[in-house]
């Protein structure tokens, strides 16, 4: 199950990316010797067959350049219109990656983007790095309910109604 | 002839980015029109001529989908073309929005889709 999380992250995560700020970014395995601090979160929680929370970290120019594709915008945009590009991509992803771990006949509610992560902890179901080196993105996939997974695991339509 | 549109989504950038993609499609777009939220939405439908609404599920004050009950209990748009631009995913809420009169494109979208979507919605054709 942590695999599937994983890999619905993943998938979610860098497509996302592409699409909405034309990105393409690599997963960091290893991580790389050289890479920019993690400046600023936004997090997106939800409610529905399973309880939990979506957060993505950006380093500094990472979150300049997802506003500034987004916009198509030359110039850099002020620092709200970055929190709030990177609160949308962390919407759209959460939104995306759900059905794929619960099916698409699951309801979830999903709560506005907030700016701030509580913390960043040991504590995520699934997390991955991805980036472009020296700038990077952290996302982390939290789960209210750690009991949760099993469940999900046994079946996909859990908690559709 | 050329479209009016209201684009109505609680992020300023996600509004901009519709706006640009929608520039994209090649579609006449006339005047366009935004708001932050269903209320602000219904607000603009009132007080301007729209031909096609494109609508955010997920917003406060309110909501998308009460957004497209009210303005369904309005003589003057119960007929309006409304694309809910959305990550939802569930089948049964999407149901519930196909059975308001509305068409559904999921975010993230491309050019050619948003433009074949509403050139299927409005029968618009390219300039």
């Amino acid at each position: 199950m942590i695999d599937r999380l994983h890999d619905a992250l993943l998938e979610t995560a860098t497509l996302t990316f592409e699409e909405m700020a034309f990105i393409v970014l690599e997963p960091f395995d290893d991580g790389p010797e050289e890479i920019n601090p993690l400046v600023a979160s936004t997090s997106v929680s939800f409610r529905g067959p399973f309880t939990g929370r979506l957060e993505v970290w950006a380093s500094r120019d990472m979150l300049q350049t997802l506003a500034s594709n987004m916009l198509g915008s030359e110039e850099i945009p002020p620092l709200l219109e970055q929190y709030d590009a990177l609160g949308e991509i962390t919407n759209i992803i959460c939104g995306n990656m759900l059905p794929k771990i619960a099916g698409s006949s699951a309801v979830f509610y999903l709560q506005g983007p907030k700016v701030g992560a509580e913390h960043q902890d040991d504590g995520a179901a699934a997390r991955i790095k991805l980036g472009m080196e020296p700038e990077q993105v952290d996302l982390l996939f939290y789960l209210q309910d750690k009991n949760f997974t099993e469940g999900v695991a046994n079946d996909s339509s859990t908690g559709s109604r | 002839m050329s479209l009016n549109v209201l684009v109505v989504d609680d992020s300023s950038v996600m509004r901009n980015m519709i706006i640009r993609t929608l520039q994209l499609t090649g579609l006449p777009v006339g005047q366009v029109f935004q708001a932050a939220n269903g209320r602000d939405g219904l607000t603009m439908l009132d007080e301007h001529w729209i031909d096609l609404a494109m609508v955010d599920i997920n917003m406060p004050t309110m909501n998308g989908e009460e957004m497209i009950e009210r303005l369904r209990e309005n003589p003057s748009t119960v007929d309006l073309h409304v694309l809910v631009v959305s990550t939802e995913s569930s089948e049964t809420r999407i149901a519930k929005l196909r059975s308001l009169g509305a068409k559904f494109i999921h975010k993230p979208f491309t050019p050619e889709e948003l433009g074949d979507q509403l050139r299927q919605m409005t029968g618009v054709r390219n300039d």
